[in-house]
């Protein structure tokens, strides 16, 4: 028997493997999205957890590390599993609390808001908790070579950073993003595992500070700019009617005449052409902040003694979301496995890696395997993939 | 036939190359550093189906994450003919039994549905407390009327509860009703939870005589004493959270409650019980009930026509009154051991016409 070596690589010098990903595509996500599609239509969405494997079956094979595809080994039962037990403890209270305040104080008594807020906090707690577990569902289903991936850590301490990150961003106006970002990485990153191998995630959260204020200052001038056009295009368009409209909109309520409809109706033409650049100029500059902060966790992230380099760009990422938003549109959705798929391959184009892994020393995962996954990453729809 | 291919173990990660064989016992491979071993045809199982020119990654009951994986065509057409499971395609006992498992899901979540949108609804219409009707009631009549005004014009109020009275003379067992007119400039009738009853201004306009208003007043009873409101606003809830079952229960499919519209489009037997009802009533307070049969017949000359504007979202309502013609055919006059008694002066329904002016 002569010993081929393995197929991609010639045996370094250093012990270990270079990596390299590769997305190898294939035809037959096509099929799965159709037959996903009727059979979501025709059990009224309960298939929706065996789809969702389908896809990430497919999507997962398609991915290629030094020539050996990804497997997936997830199954559908243990997502519906998951959803049926959050929303045995979550769910149900919550929609028969909605409906008996509904029922027995009206739809419109103060109560029902009351609720609303309640189980808006509750969510947001729980917000984080949702994408933890999803992780590392997702990975303990995740086969290289026959071994598991695994996430360690702790949801309830990745839950609490996240929402304490999402009350800091309304605090500081944003300023707190780069560095509780770089927190939430370091614990997703951090208890990465591939078997008994982990993942490390080692850097700082002040080379992202400079891309933030960048983006954030052009931001504030978009707005401003936003505002002093906002007001000279409704002088303009007005003129003297201006201190007049105020007027009809503040003042008693007679029938409108027609000059005065007209008039009250390009304010609002505004308005609403202000929002839709907005919705448009927004995500643009802040993809600049995304690549940046994309390309640095990315370098900060190491296995063993592999560092990853990720070539993203802020044009790339632009035309990468703004295709996923078109096709989700054009499709009313359908597409979600090729919007998927489209991310993925984005990241195994762009996603290098410089030093080695000794690969061959690599043992399985001896983490248990929960029986169910997802639960709330469904409710909240999180799950990502 | 020995042939190469290579080997994870499950336990490392580590590439193996072996060489397999197939004999009769299964499936056998050795290689450096590995036994021989063999894995029985009926355990083996494959990440996915064989295709031609492509890798045939093999899994193994026995094995938990160990993979051998073929690249000869030969070997694996030969392999596939011993150990059929790895024929692939649909299979009764793979994916027929996934789908077995999600249609008796998405069936069972059906029967119930049916079940509480079939049977529970009546029921708990007659459980509900009266302190959640009325303000129930009070909060669809809000929204229901949309601002339009409510018709307070003194004489016609009193002319108003003189029918309400002279329908509970034959029926001493009515609950307190309240009726309200508002200025609403379509022709409609409404029966809302806790006992309420709202009448457009334009029906009342339309009528030619008090018998047409009272016929409607007394099916609107019907309605009530058979709390067909209530029924309504229990199913659009149980239909709530039946949905929200299904889908996971998040976001917008728990909308704040089901719309005015809903609860108060009745189904073909709730109309058809209202009738009775209203019949009933009507004969044992002496009213003529050709007078229901005259408003039917108005409405009939209005169907048909689109109507526009603010209130098209009530007046659809009217549409969902079903078979108007066979509903005119159930009304016959009084018997003839029953005397019709008018139901006010001629003052007082000259009053009421002029309720909302």
């Amino acid at each position: 028997m002569n010993a081929v070596s393995p197929p991609s690589s010639p045996t370094p010098a250093l012990a270990g493997e270079a990596l390299r990903f590769d997305y190898v595509p294939r035809p037959g996500l096509f099929k799965i999205t159709l037959l996903n599609l009727v059979l979501n239509i025709l059990t009224l969405t309960i298939y929706r957890f065996w789809a969702r494997t389908n896809v990430r079956k497919h999507i997962w094979s398609c991915v290629h590390i030094n020539g050996q595809p990804l497997e997936y080994t997830g199954q559908g039962i243990e997502l519906f599993k998951g959803a049926l037990v959050v929303f045995a403890v979550l769910g149900l209270p919550a929609v028969l609390a909605i409906s008996f305040v509904n029922i027995a104080y009206g739809p419109e008594h103060p109560a029902v808001g009351g609720i609303q807020l309640l189980l808006f906090l509750i969510v947001s707690i729980l917000w984080g908790a949702a994408i933890f577990r999803a992780r590392r569902y997702q990975l303990s289903r995740t086969l290289w070579r026959g071994i598991r991936g695994g996430l360690e850590g702790s949801a309830v301490t990745y839950s609490l950073t996240y929402f304490g990150a999402m009350m800091a961003r309304g605090m500081t106006l944003g300023w707190s993003t780069p560095v509780m970002n770089f927190n939430l990485q370091e614990q997703i990153i951090g208890g990465m595992r591939f078997g008994d191998l982990p993942f490390s995630f080692k850097g700082k959260a002040g080379p992202l500070y400079p891309t933030f204020a960048l983006c954030w200052f052009i931001m504030l001038g978009v707005i401003i700019v936003g505002i002093v056009l906002l007001g000279a295009g409704i002088g303009a368009a007005l003129g003297d009617n201006l201190t007049q409209i105020f007027g009809d909109i503040l003042g008693e309520q007679e029938q409108p005449s027609d000059e005065q409809a007209k008039n009250i109706a390009i304010v609002i033409g505004l308005l609403v052409l202000m929002f839709l650049a907005y919705l448009l100029i927004y995500p643009m500059i802040w993809a600049i902040y995304t690549a940046r902060e994309m390309v640095l966790f990315t370098g900060y992230t190491r296995l063993g003694t592999a560092q990853f380099n990720l070539r993203a760009t802020a044009g790339s990422i632009i035309m990468l979301v703004l295709g996923n938003f078109l096709l989700w549109l054009v499709t009313l959705g359908i597409a979600a496995p090729f919007i998927q798929q489209r991310l993925i391959r984005y990241f195994c184009d762009r996603l290098d890696v410089t030093g080695t892994v000794d690969i061959d020393k690599v043992l399985q995962s001896k983490a248990p395997l929960d029986s169910m996954g997802e639960g709330l990453a469904d409710a909240f729809d999180v799950g990502g993939l | 036939m020995k042939v190469q291919a290579l080997y994870f173990d499950g336990q490392t990660a580590a590439d193996r190359q072996v060489s397999v064989s197939l004999d009769a016992a299964g499936l056998q491979f050795s290689g450096d550093g590995i036994t021989t071993q063999t894995w029985r045809y009926d355990g083996l199982g494959m990440v996915e189906r064989y295709h031609r020119a492509h890798p045939f990654r093999l899994t193994h009951t026995d094995q938990q994450g160990a993979r051998l994986i073929l690249s000869d065509d030969a070997l694996a057409q030969e392999l596939i003919a011993r150990a059929p499971q790895l024929k692939g395609g649909f299979s009764l006992k793979g994916q027929g039994r996934t789908l077995a498992w999600v249609c008796g899901i998405a069936g069972s979540f059906m029967l119930a549905g049916y079940l509480v949108l079939q049977m529970a609804p009546q029921t708990l219409a007659f459980v509900l407390p009266d302190s959640w009707r009325e303000r129930v009631g009070d909060q669809v009549e809000t929204s229901l009327t949309e601002g339009a005004p409510l018709c307070t014009g003194p004489a016609g109020m009193s002319a108003l509860s003189a029918m309400v009275a002279r329908l509970a003379d034959g029926n001493p067992d009515l609950p307190p009703l309240s009726v309200h007119v508002y200025n609403i400039p379509i022709m409609n009738a409404f029966a809302m939870p806790g006992e309420r009853i709202v009448i457009t201004g334009e029906l009342i306009r339309r009528a030619n005589r008090p018998e047409q208003v009272a016929g409607v007043l007394a099916h609107e009873v019907g309605h009530v004493l058979k709390r067909h409101s209530e029924a309504q606003l229990v199913r659009a809830t149980g239909l709530q959270i039946l949905l929200s079952v299904m889908t996971g229960g998040g976001g917008d499919t728990i909308s704040t409650v089901a719309s005015v519209a809903t609860m108060l489009s009745y189904t073909r037997e709730a109309e058809a019980e209202a009738d009775d009802a209203g019949l009933a009533l009507l004969e044992r307070s002496a009213i003529d009930p050709m007078g229901l049969k005259e408003f039917f017949e108005i409405i009939l000359a209005e169907e048909g026509k689109p109507s526009t504007g603010a209130w098209r979202k009530i007046s659809s309502a009217i549409a969902t009154h079903p078979g108007t013609e066979d509903r005119i055919k159930k009304i016959h006059p009084l018997p003839d051991n029953i005397a019709a008694r008018p139901v006010m002066t001629g003052d007082q329904w000259q009053a009421l016409k002029k309720i909302c002016s």
